[in-house]
């Protein structure tokens, strides 16, 4: 068996010449230039998407019923989703003020300001358990029930996650030496909160609004 | 950037001393440890390309299986339940857990070496997909063992999967979607990050190599298919678990919900299946032919068309539900024009080949068998995609004829020629010339000869999905001739099986560049170190080796005691900045362990939505934290880069 390669084709051997030198370069922590950016945006794109396709699914179904909601369910509560969204806005401060605070590389200024943001966190969770409450029907009460629980547990679950890398990245500020690129964990949570919280705002609108206007 | 520097040549000492650093810093570690906190992407590409092809042979037998179930009217070897299992397991066994994965591990374990990096950009989160793939895998099979395997068609259609299939084996169908698409996204994450940011110096974006962009292209498109069909399994797990109405007609459900999202889903994984085939194609055509593929740019151009496309499509599945009339006038039409892109390339490949000197060796055979079959393929794609024809033979073997030319012509045939092509690379020794003609002689008439008559079968009126058939329906005869068929391709896959068992242990020693190809990756040694390049290179045309003259200009600087790389710019790879890989870890493993803490046992109870939402995010924490748990406290920022000046705050 012969290889089949045609030897005289085949490159000869390279001497390697240094044509650039990177050692003047140094690791970039926020922004596009660092990869983990380019982590939380894929997942932001995916889990963005999810939500569409449950948006989508839910006005598929609308056409199958005269009302909406269907006859015997009654219409979602409007208070407790508002406060929620309002909760949720407000999350936008702390967070930004923390990314601002990482960016600038001031540590005392990130624990601060992340501190808040766990502490709203968990209100904000509190408000989405309520939030299920307020939707006054259950999964298994027809496909109107089951489309608006899923929708949103779907975004419940972000914002579990959320809570969740937040208080990682807050572990990390509080009890260990905090690194540049745990300064660029806070600046990649931010973006990811923003996402978060400005994806709600078409599903509040959908799930409580929508319903009163059909 | 590089062109005021007068290029300096390397010292050999000092390429040896780097290279022994560089040994000491990515070496795998040994023992079965060592294997479960592998995060090297090319050990974690040969796994996804090993444990597909161990699920293709099982995919192949149960093909197999069914063929000989088929050979004659009236057999008996499997029954009505057992045929649906195996028809069910083998389709989703081919499309979810060979098609996808073996593309996606082609892709992780090249692209790094086809770009000059020297490991994917979150190689912990890659090693995690492998895992979760793999579990996938074994909840599938373990309940087909236990005669729990799916029986609602790959596609699973309710009410036949909900209201009609009591018991939990749709149920294991919908979790190892869950665990396989959770799989691809890692994936897709993973390549579309290094593709955009770790390619070396030069490398701008037409001079990517076409197999780089069907990876980027088929990415993306996992991006938006996946979760599709993740939601719709979710949604019939629901279904079925805890009385949700998605797909329940009853409650104000609808079961065209689930086909709407399962072929918008189910359409795009077909192209994710055959496009990163094209870029096998094209590697084989130029290194074969000694050119560069003909127009490159509108190769690229077909490759994006298609992608985009594939999404506009899926309807045509669908053709015999009702839809409106303009619909299916639209998806009629979009379903013939994505012929367009396909037919490009075709054409590009075909001038090329006809302005070179082709060598026909076994790859480059491949390659032609690709165009026969998948062309004919094709063909009778365009037929079913009008109306009116499809009518008529939807359901039928003609179908089953249809989407096997399609899948074996356009993934099978070019993965078997890349297979014939990199085998050097990855194992550093070629192989048999002689037996690769053998299987590719053998696999092509068997192929024809299976698949073949079942387009007249369907003319016959056979419908698919029937477990035997009566011998006064006259099928018996194309019957027979089929399996006949599938068992050729049996001996040609053998033949297939001892070269490839034969060539690793004594194939002839290959060298780094024994086709004298011209992309990167055979720049690196056969098999590759795992840095991949001593030094990265630098790019200065689209065929880097062939432009070669003696010299190979490549980066310095780097540094060889940290597991670092080279980031670069998206559009036109500027060098712009650097980032430190962490290294072998045993959480990806473990986190996947949590995933399947969550997924399998939700399959029997509720509660297991909330033991695997605890078993997840211990296993985040464990993944996120590792230093949290580590008593030797981290250097202050700044001082652990030493390089790097202070600002001034953080001096503060
Ligand atoms: C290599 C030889 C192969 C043979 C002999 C074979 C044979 C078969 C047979 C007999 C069926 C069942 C037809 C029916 O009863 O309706 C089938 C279905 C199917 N095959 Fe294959 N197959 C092969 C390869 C492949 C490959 C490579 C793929 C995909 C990459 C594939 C994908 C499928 C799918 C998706 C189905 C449909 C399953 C369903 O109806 O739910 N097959 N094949």
């Amino acid at each position: 068996m012969t290889p089949v390669m045609d030897t005289e084709l085949v490159p000869p051997p390279q001497r390697l010449v240094s044509a650039f030198d990177a050692s003047g370069i140094e690791e970039k922590y926020f922004g596009t230039d660092s990869v983990s950016w380019w982590g939380t945006v894929g997942f932001m794109v995916i889990e963005g998407f999810t939500l569409i396709l449950c948006m989508g699914a839910y006005f598929y179904l609308r056409k199958n019923e005269l009302g909406w909601p269907p006859e015997r369910t009654p219409l979602p509560d409007l208070v407790v989703p508002t406060i929620s969204l309002a909760t949720l806005l407000l999350k936008l401060v702390p967070i930004s003020m923390a990314a601002r605070k990482a960016r600038r590389w001031d540590g005392d200024g990130v624990r601060r300001w992340l501190a808040i943001t766990l502490a709203w966190n968990l209100v904000n969770l509190g408000m989405r358990i309520a939030e299920f409450g307020a939707l006054r029907v259950r999964w298994d009460t027809n496909a109107y029930g089951s489309i608006v629980w899923a929708t949103l547990f779907d975004h419940a679950y972000l914002i579990l996650f959320d809570l969740f890398e937040t208080a990682g990245i807050a572990l990390v500020f509080f009890r260990h030496q905090e690194t540049h690129r745990d300064f660029g964990a806070v600046d990649d949570d931010a973006m990811y909160t923003w996402f978060l919280v400005l994806a709600f705002i078409p599903v509040y609108v959908m799930l409580y609004w929508f319903p009163r206007w059909t | 950037m590089s062109a005021a520097l007068a290029p300096i040549p390397l010292e050999t000492e000092t390429i040896t001393r780097e290279r022994d650093a560089l040994q000491r810093t990515w070496a795998s570690e040994p023992g079965l440890l060592g294997w479960l906190r592998e995060v090297n992407h090319v050990s974690i590409g040969k796994r996804y390309v090993i444990t597909a092809f161990v699920f293709l042979l099982l995919g192949g037998l149960e093909a197999g299986v069914m063929r000989l179930q088929l050979s004659r009217p009236e057999n008996r070897i499997l029954n009505p339940d057992s045929y649906n299992q195996f028809f069910t397991v083998h389709g989703s066994t081919m499309m979810f857990l060979f098609a996808v994965p073996v593309m996606l591990g082609m892709g992780i374990w090249l692209v790094p070496m086809m770009i000059g990096t020297r490991n994917v950009s979150f190689p912990r989160l890659n090693a995690f997909g492998y895992y979760t793939y793999l579990f996938g895998g074994i909840v599938l099979y373990g309940a087909f063992l236990f005669n729990t395997g799916p029986d609602a068609g790959w596609f699973a259609y309710p009410p036949l999967s909900t209201a009609f299939t009591p018991g939990k084996r749709t149920d294991f169908w919908a979790q190892m979607i869950t665990f396989t698409e959770i799989a691809a996204l890692a994936a897709s994450i993973t390549l579309i990050a290094t593709i955009f940011k770790q390619r070396a110096p030069g490398m701008t974006l037409n001079r990517i190599p076409l197999f780089v962009w069907s990876i980027l292209v088929i990415s993306f498109m996992v991006l938006f298919a996946m979760p599709t069909v993740a939601v719709a399994s979710i949604f019939l797990a629901l279904d079925r678990l805890i009385s949700t109405h998605f797909f329940n007609a009853a409650e104000g459900g609808d079961p065209l919900l689930w086909q709407h999202m399962f072929w918008f889903f189910g359409h795009p994984e077909v192209y994710i299946i055959f496009i990163p085939g094209l870029g096998f194609v094209s590697h084989i055509v130029a290194t074969f032919t000694r050119r560069p593929v003909f127009g490159y740019p509108m190769m690229v151009l077909s490759l994006v068309a298609t992608a985009f496309m594939g999404f506009a499509l899926w309807v045509h599945h669908m053709f015999a539900t009702p839809l409106p009339q303009l619909g299916q006038s639209f998806f009629t039409a979009a379903s013939t024009v994505i012929a367009i892109p396909t037919g490009v390339q075709i054409f590009c490949w075909i001038a090329t080949i006809a302005a070179g000197r082709p060598r026909y060796a076994t790859p480059f055979l491949f390659v032609l068998g690709f165009f026969i079959v998948f062309t004919i393929g094709g063909l009778t794609g365009v037929m079913v995609a009008s109306v009116p024809f499809d009518l008529q033979v939807h359901d039928t073997y003609f179908v089953v004829a249809h989407f096997h030319y399609v899948l074996i012509g356009g993934a099978l045939f070019p993965l078997l020629g890349a297979i014939y092509y990199w085998f050097p690379k990855f194992s550093g020794r070629l192989m048999s010339e002689t037996l690769g003609k053998w299987h590719f002689w053998l696999l092509l008439i068997g192929v024809n000869v299976t698949f073949f008559p079942m387009h007249l079968l369907g003319y016959m009126g056979m419908p698919r999905r029937v477990y035997t058939y009566l011998p006064e329906t006259g099928w018996g005869p194309l019957n027979s001739l089929a399996s006949a068929g599938a068992g050729i391709i049996v001996v040609a896959m053998l033949i297939f099986a001892w070269n490839v068992f034969s060539s690793w242990r004594n194939g002839d020693v290959a060298g780094p560049n024994p086709w004298g190809a011209d992309t990167l990756e055979w720049a690196t040694e056969s098999p590759p170190a795992p840095y991949n390049f001593a030094h990265i290179p630098v790019v200065q045309s689209p065929a880097p080796l062939w432009e070669a003259s003696g010299t190979m200009p490549v980066v310095t600087g780097m540094r060889t005691d940290v597991r670092e790389v080279l980031i670069s710019s998206v559009m036109d790879a500027h060098p712009c900045g650097k980032h430190e890989h962490p290294g072998p870890s045993i959480w990806p493993f473990l986190t996947s362990v949590c995933v399947a803490l969550y997924f399998v046992p939700v399959i029997f109870t509720p509660w297991g939505a909330v033991l695997g939402t605890v078993a997840v995010l211990a296993g985040a924490a464990g993944w996120g934290l590792p230093h949290a748990t580590s008593s030797k406290p981290l250097p202050a920022p700044g001082s652990m880069y030493k390089d790097e000046p202070l600002t001034p705050e953080a001096a503060r």
